[in-house]
């Protein structure tokens, strides 16, 4: 997990049309297209919308000139946290629909309903194609220009420095979680290795974590110090330079949100379908 | 009035661990004074309490004659700037620039004033072209410079720097050098530094105090303090290389002058062999 943080660093740092666009027309992008999503309403129709949707970030994917497996990879590694949620649908009654088809019925009076299975499948497109804008704006973007967009978007001052720390320490973390992980390897430490007593290294895995709250808890007092010394006080906020919004990224702003409206709206009134 | 003041500072860690035992510190305007002694001796304890960060258990600071109080509290940290051992500690922004506008920008000032701040304080410590660079992506050095700057940047009157080569090569440390030494000659600042570095010392500072176990056991210049071999390795420090050898030629019947800095020595050296530069 904390390798591919770093990858996903490498990856905001190459270069591409969608990578030079500025980070606040990424975010709004992002954001209408989740809202957009969401305030679809639970019907089929949602298939229509969503496969626009994805063509339009497949479309964009391809511009960034990174991997399709990068785009998979990520999605995948998300998948227990949206999937299960999802799985369960099949197995509930939910309050878009009156009536209920058994379409299987097992042991312990569990049911799989048919229409339980299709808002499943409505809840996933969603998820998939609002994860999928967020993807796309994580590996083109890089962490401090999407805080710094966020501030000038109007993100409050608080939020924003404390973000800003986060950052920083996200990273001063996962290369201490790195260093300690050497010295594990180092000394022939392997959590998986089934010669050693498994109470062992359940026990040196906790040390591990222990180790890197006290750490943390340390360097978070050493921080909070120097911010002293620095003057931190209630008012403190990150200092972000005014900037511009370039005419090129107004224009695909404007044309991303006009796509992003009138998609969900064009299907809804002419109830045109693809699938 | 010196620009920096203890009397009798004393300083118990929660525990009782004693850390700062009766120590009475003076810094003047425009001087270079280096703190040093072993591991633990109470170099960077004294120095949080420069800017009223630890409170003393008894004693007083004073900082252009006045105690540290509530009120000044903030004047005081912009007066006197400390920058820590590990840049980590103290580089938090998500990016060089802001990092170093951290500083000014807590200080009410508007963002053209901050702007000119942040571009000065990395023109001074020459790393201009890091600006936009995020903190994990530098060297031990370039934090080293970033941390440095951010201080820079308040326009202190007093920099104190706690083990400032830690962690630097041979490179750093000689620009570490230069860039101390300009401070106080160019800019007309006070600085402080702590290290158990002693060959470094002859060629930053003016006095210097030497610390074992909370307490002051000696100051004065560097040719007092070099001249005292045995109370620096009771204290678990050393005299620097260059004396040493001079003092050993000297005793060997080499009529040599004593030097600590390399260009002093190097002179000295010619000189006793006949030669000029």
């Amino acid at each position: 997990m904390i390798e591919e943080l770093f990858q996903v660093e490498r990856d905001a740092y190459k270069d591409s049309i969608i990578h030079r666009i500025d980070a606040r027309v990424k975010i709004a992008i992002c954001f209408a297209a989740i809202i957009a999503l969401v305030a679809v309403p639970y019907s089929t129709m949602i298939y229509t919308v969503g496969a626009l949707f994805f063509l339009f970030f497949f479309i964009l994917w391809c511009c960034t000139r990174l991997s399709f497996v990068i785009y998979l990879r990520r999605i995948c590694a998300i998948v227990p946290l949206w999937g299960i949620i999802i799985f369960f649908q099949i197995f509930l009654k939910n309050k878009y629909y009156t009536e209920y088809d058994v379409l299987y019925s097992l042991p312990l009076g569990i049911n799989i309903y048919a229409q339980s299975v299709e808002f499943a499948f409505i809840l996933l497109v969603k998820f998939v194609v609002c994860i999928s804008f967020i993807l796309l704006l994580s590996s083109t973007t890089k962490m401090h220009e999407m805080l710094e967009g966020a501030a000038r978007m109007g993100l409050p001052a608080e939020f924003a420095l404390a973000l800003g720390m986060m950052i920083r320490y996200l990273f001063v973390f996962g290369y201490m979680y790195r260093k300690m992980n050497e010295t594990l390897k180092t000394k022939c430490f392997d959590a998986f290795d089934r010669h050693l007593p498994y109470r062992y290294r359940l026990r040196q895995i906790g040390y591990l974590i222990g180790t890197m709250f006290i750490r943390s808890y340390e360097q978070g007092e050493r921080v909070y110090t120097s911010m002293l010394c620095r003057g931190y006080g209630r008012d403190s906020f990150l200092f972000v330079k005014k900037k511009p919004l370039r005419r090129g990224d107004a224009v695909f702003l404007c044309v991303s949100i006009a796509f992003i409206i009138v998609i969900p709206v064009t299907i809804w009134l002419s109830a045109i379908r693809l699938f | 009035m010196h620009l920096i003041e203890t009397r009798d500072l004393c300083y118990v860690y929660p525990g009782d661990v004693t850390a700062l035992d009766h120590v009475n510190f003076i810094a003047p305007r425009n001087a270079r004074i280096a703190v040093i002694g072993s591991n633990g001796a109470g170099k960077s304890t004294l120095f949080k309490h420069f800017n009223g960060i630890f409170q003393p258990s008894s004693g007083s600071v004073l900082i252009r004659g006045e105690p540290i109080t509530k009120k000044n509290r903030k004047e005081i940290r912009k007066f006197v700037g400390l920058v820590f051992q590990n840049p980590d500690d103290q580089i938090f922004s998500p990016t060089v620039e802001q990092d170093i506008a951290f500083g000014p920008t807590n200080l009410g000032l508007d963002e053209e004033t901050i702007s000119h701040r942040v571009h000065e304080a990395l023109r001074v410590v020459g790393i201009e072209h890091l600006a936009g660079r995020v903190p994990h992506h530098l060297s031990g050095g370039e934090k080293k410079r970033v941390a440095i700057a951010g201080v820079i940047a308040m326009e202190p009157e007093v920099l104190v720097l706690d083990e400032p080569t830690a962690g630097l090569d041979p490179r750093g440390v000689a620009d570490l050098n230069t860039f101390i030494n300009s401070l106080s000659s160019k800019y007309g600042m006070t600085v402080i530094f702590s290290t158990h570095d002693v060959a470094l010392v002859p060629e930053v500072a003016d006095f210097i105090y030497v610390m074992d176990k909370g307490r002051i056991v000696a100051s004065g210049t560097v040719d007092e303090i070099f001249l005292q071999p045995d109370m620096l390795k009771a204290v678990r420090l050393d005299v620097p290389v260059l004396p040493r050898l001079l003092r050993s030629l000297q005793e060997n019947g080499v009529e040599i002058s004593m030097a600590y800095t390399y260009a002093d020595a190097e002179q000295a050296l010619l000189r006793a062999f006949g030669k000029q530069l």
